[in-house]
């Protein structure tokens, strides 16, 4: 590592400097972050109202999902949300060697959350619990039970592509982290990174309890 | 535009990260996961209280730590409370104003709903694809 020379970052020629860069960037940021608060709020507003419409639906549904697999996936999500920020704190102190060992930390996090989601949805397949008409779960005394299952699979389903695109952030930080791009003055995409992962984060901290331990 | 090296070095963008605070961040985001799982098998609903809904109770308790651990996450880990543009602030909080209205126009139709017009409850072709299982059991074990 020592042998490959810090990279100078050249900042785009609209900008005056680094600071007006970053700033400008973090602000596309939280104008990304905004509309997909719009949109997992209005899905998380729209389970509460499920939850209100149809309490005997999430009262049987809910019993049929897995807490523990949900708490699993709760410490996969925040411990991968701790290393991707001490990634992006140690991008700060440049030291690349860290910076990865903590990305790639946080990739196998993001990979342990993604497998324990495929066991989930398996075991539901297995047992017909599919959302809307292909429904064919049996034991159920709710005509709305379907709702339920419904739910569950376009939240965590958009949840887990948000998941996905995450880590293939991390794998865009990972290789500029391999060139040496991030310096004590330079680390934007990792801080960006950095906030959308803590994004992720954010929406699991509603969809779990939401689906988990409330219905 | 030239840029040296040296400049860069000196002028940091952002906040600096602290390990100490994000190590107590983490353990304190890891605890408030583990008291919402107990909130959870805590059968408080089992109390012999009357007068409040001890279920409801559970859910907000359940809710509420949700809600922390996200101030705490958009706090520390998007680093909300470093920022020193105001404006990422208001986008952010702004976010949960319109949520808010979108809030109470649904629950001001949805509890409403068929109030005016009785026809409004009535489902129009609707045929729900479960098969009631009147011998089903009333606690059915978890799917992993």
């Amino acid at each position: 590592m020592a042998a490959t020379a810090l990279q100078e970052h050249e900042v785009a020629h609209h900008f005056d400097d680094l600071e007006q860069e970053f700033d400008s960037h973090k602000l596309g940021m939280w104008l990304f972050v905004a509309s997909e608060i719009m949109m997992f709020g209005a899905l998380i507003v729209g389970g509460l109202f499920l939850l209100y419409l149809h309490p005997d639906a999430f009262a049987q549904g809910r019993p049929r999902l897995d807490w523990r697999l949900g708490a699993l996936n709760t410490f996969f999500l925040l411990t991968g949300g701790f290393t991707m920020a001490r990634a992006a704190a140690f991008a700060q102190k440049s030291d690349q060697r860290k910076i990865q060992q903590n990305l790639v930390l946080s990739l196998l996090f993001g990979f342990g959350f993604l497998v324990v989601k495929t066991i989930e949805y398996k075991a539901k397949f297995h047992h017909g619990l599919l959302p809307g008409p292909a429904f064919h779960g049996e034991g159920f005394t709710s005509l709305h039970a379907h709702v339920f299952f419904g739910y569950y699979f376009v939240s965590t389903g958009l949840h887990a592509l948000h998941v996905l695109i995450g880590m293939g952030l991390m794998v865009w930080c990972l290789i500029l982290s391999r060139k040496v791009k991030f310096t004590r003055s330079y680390y934007t995409p990792i801080e960006l990174a950095g906030i959308y992962w803590a994004l992720v984060d954010l929406v699991w901290l509603f969809l779990f309890p939401l689906l988990y331990l409330v219905g | 535009m030239e840029h040296s090296t040296e400049k860069h070095m000196e002028d940091q963008p952002g906040h600096t990260y602290d390990f100490k605070i994000l190590g107590r961040v983490y353990a304190s985001l890891l605890f408030l996961a583990a008291l919402m799982v107990g909130f959870f098998l805590l059968p408080i609903q089992r109390l012999p209280i009357d007068w409040l809904d001890l279920l409801l109770v559970k859910r907000l308790l359940i809710l509420g730590c949700s809600l922390v651990m996200a101030a705490i996450v958009a706090g520390f880990l998007m680093g909300l409370k470093y920022e020193k543009s105001k404006l990422n602030s208001v986008i952010f909080f702004t976010n949960f104003a319109f949520l808010f209205v979108f809030l109470v126009f649904t629950l001001a139709d949805v509890a409403c709903r068929g109030i005016i017009d009785p026809s409004f409850m009535q489902q129009i072709n609707w045929k729900s694809p479960v098969h009631i299982d009147s011998t089903a059991d009333s606690t059915p074990t978890p799917i992993p």
